[in-house]
């Protein structure tokens, strides 16, 4: 598959204060791809040299495979962007932006602007500046998406959207996707975006240091699982050597159980005894994503 | 060429644009009002002769009761340039700088639009709006002139009137410049009318000291009233001068804008 963002050994720096250094990394068509780290990592300086804001110290970008400095015109006919730290014009109505932004992409009408509005329930007749914090990311997404853009470049997209929309953006984002767009997803928390992302790239301190799969994260995922018995002698030495099994703690009846990846065998062993409940908690990404972060600043 | 974002940014300051067309339609009118009184007391020439050199460099060193005078010290000297530039040297600081404080320019920048683009358009809303106020003030001025009976050409007062806006889009320009260098609004501000005080008072001074006389004519200011529009019309190399430097002001916008990062 081609790629839809390259950067190779983008470097930007602020003075002497580093955005990011030697940056490689490739986006393809028809992927999802979640940009994560902490704030300040560089998450907004990578996406603002794609789209041509900002001019990297070194190293170059494309998009599209077109060059971003010399070709950023043609780039941002076909790129979405939703600005990290999102500011509208406050005195104008959804439906006026949007039509001023598609007379600047010089598009018919305001493109999927109406359909996608009803779908996220945005009024696009409201003033802007009396919308809510979630209300005005929709009119963000709506108008980084009204254009149906091969690339859609989103910083922090799901800050301010309740449940049900972030909902239903995720479903948009996975069709976008299926039609064969780009999309980059930044964001802070990983649990935000790992339903929709292929892969994640992990950014930290201006540099990009994991890029995975998220099933293969997954996989490394560590989940905590309850067990209680009817009877309050099961021995935990039957689970201690099970494959993925981490750690093993007894208290009477319940048995806690922290398991990486597949808990097959473990559910097999204990059907062995008798089980009152089985309790399990969500496997932490955001825990994996971490052992990242400690590996680094360990070898730092 | 293309003027949405002209358009628009004509659009969000109509109200603004309207209540300066108002203001200075009445400042005008309360001005022309006294002009038949003045007329009528040629004590006040008297008095402006025995007035010192140098205080005859800021009240005009004109007779009041002439049309020309009259006009020139009470509307042409001072409040006209003035308010003239505080509109324009305002856009012309927003223009970039604003778009960036305000958050917006990530946004307006996102789309396929040039910067040069930006530059230009949101300056030639500038001039439009600059156009409207000179507009209203040649109409005011044409029409309170019938009504007070006073005795002035059309083509004086269209000359005087467009000297003063060019002298504020020139110094608009300026603005411009430095809100696209320096994305900061209070600076450009700063700087521009920093630059048209020092212009006014070399304009005023320099005729009373022998050492400075020479550089009366470096000033913009000059370039707008020295030829004396309201006696003698228009001054094309004045006006010339006027344009050239709004011109060079504008490009070096662009290109300042073009190679440097928009603020977050």
């Amino acid at each position: 598959m081609d790629a839809a963002i390259k950067t190779t050994k983008l470097t930007k720096f602020y003075g002497n204060t580093r955005g990011i250094e030697d940056l490689d990394l490739e986006i393809l068509k028809g992927e999802v791809f979640g940009y994560l780290g902490p704030n300040g990592a560089g998450k907004s300086t990578t996406i603002r040299s794609l789209l041509d804001l900002i001019r990297p110290t070194s190293g170059h970008a494309e998009v599209l495979g077109m060059d971003t400095r010399r070709d950023s015109l043609a780039i941002r006919r076909r790129v979405g962007y939703l600005p990290g730290e999102l500011v509208l014009y406050e005195t104008l109505t959804g439906r006026e932006l949007l039509e001023y932004l598609a007379r600047l992409r010089a598009i018919e009408g305001v493109g999927a602007g109406h359909e996608l509005a009803e779908r996220l329930g945005l009024d696009l007749n409201r003033p802007i500046r009396s919308l809510s914090k979630g209300n005005k990311q929709k009119v963000g997404v709506v108008q980084a998406f009204m254009h149906s853009p091969d690339v859609l470049v989103l910083d922090e997209p799901t800050s301010g959207l309740d449940p049900l929309v972030q909902h239903e953006f995720h479903q948009l984002i996975a069709e976008t996707a299926e039609h064969g767009s780009a999309l980059l997803l930044s964001s802070h928390v990983l649990s935000e975006i790992e339903h929709v992302t292929h892969r994640v790239g992990i950014v930290r301190r201006g540099h990009l240091v994991a890029v995975e799969d998220i099933d293969a994260l997954k996989a490394k995922a560590v989940s905590r699982i309850d067990i209680t018995f009817a009877r309050d002698d099961v021995p935990a030495d039957a689970f201690n050597h099970l494959p993925g099994v981490r750690e093993v703690a007894e208290h009477g009846q319940l048995l806690t159980v922290t398991v990486e990846g597949p808990v097959d065998a473990l559910v097999k062993a204990a059907a062995r005894f008798e089980v009152v409940t089985i309790k399990t908690h969500e496997p932490d990404l955001e825990e994996v994503f971490l052992s990242y972060y400690k590996d680094d600043s360990d070898a730092a | 060429m293309q003027l949405d974002i002209c358009f628009r940014n004509l659009r969000d300051k109509r109200r603004a644009l309207i209540g300066w067309c108002i203001g200075l339609a009445v400042l005008t009118l309360f001005t022309m009002a006294f002009w038949p009184t003045i007329k009528g007391t040629p004590q006040y020439d008297r008095l402006l002769r025995r007035l010192p050199d140098t205080l005859k460099a800021f009240v005009g060193n004109q007779p009041l009761t002439t049309p020309q005078g009259y006009l020139q010290t009470e509307l042409f000297l001072y409040l006209v340039p003035l308010l003239f530039m505080i509109y324009a040297i305002g856009r012309g600081a927003d223009a970039i700088a604003g778009e960036e404080e305000r958050k917006t320019m990530d946004l307006l920048l996102s789309t396929p639009v040039s910067r040069r683009r930006v530059v230009l358009e949101k300056y030639t809303a500038t001039v439009l709006g600059m156009g409207l106020l000179a507009l209203v003030l040649v109409v005011t001025l044409y029409v309170t002139a019938a009504l007070f009976n006073m005795n002035i050409g059309l083509a004086e007062l269209v000359a005087a009137t467009i000297g003063a806006a060019l002298l504020s889009l020139a110094f608009a320009a300026v603005a411009l410049a430095v809100s696209s260098s320096a994305a900061k609004r209070g600076l450009a501000i700063a700087t521009a009318s920093a630059l048209a005080t020092a212009a006014f008072f070399l304009n005023s001074l320099a005729p009373l000291a022998d050492s400075l006389k020479a550089f009366q004519k470096f000033s913009p200011f000059y370039w707008y009233l020295g030829h004396s529009p309201l006696t003698n019309g228009f001054d094309f190399k004045g006006l010339a001068l006027l344009v050239a430097v709004a011109a060079v002001m504008v490009a070096t916008a662009v290109a300042r804008f073009e190679r440097r990062d928009v603020s977050v």
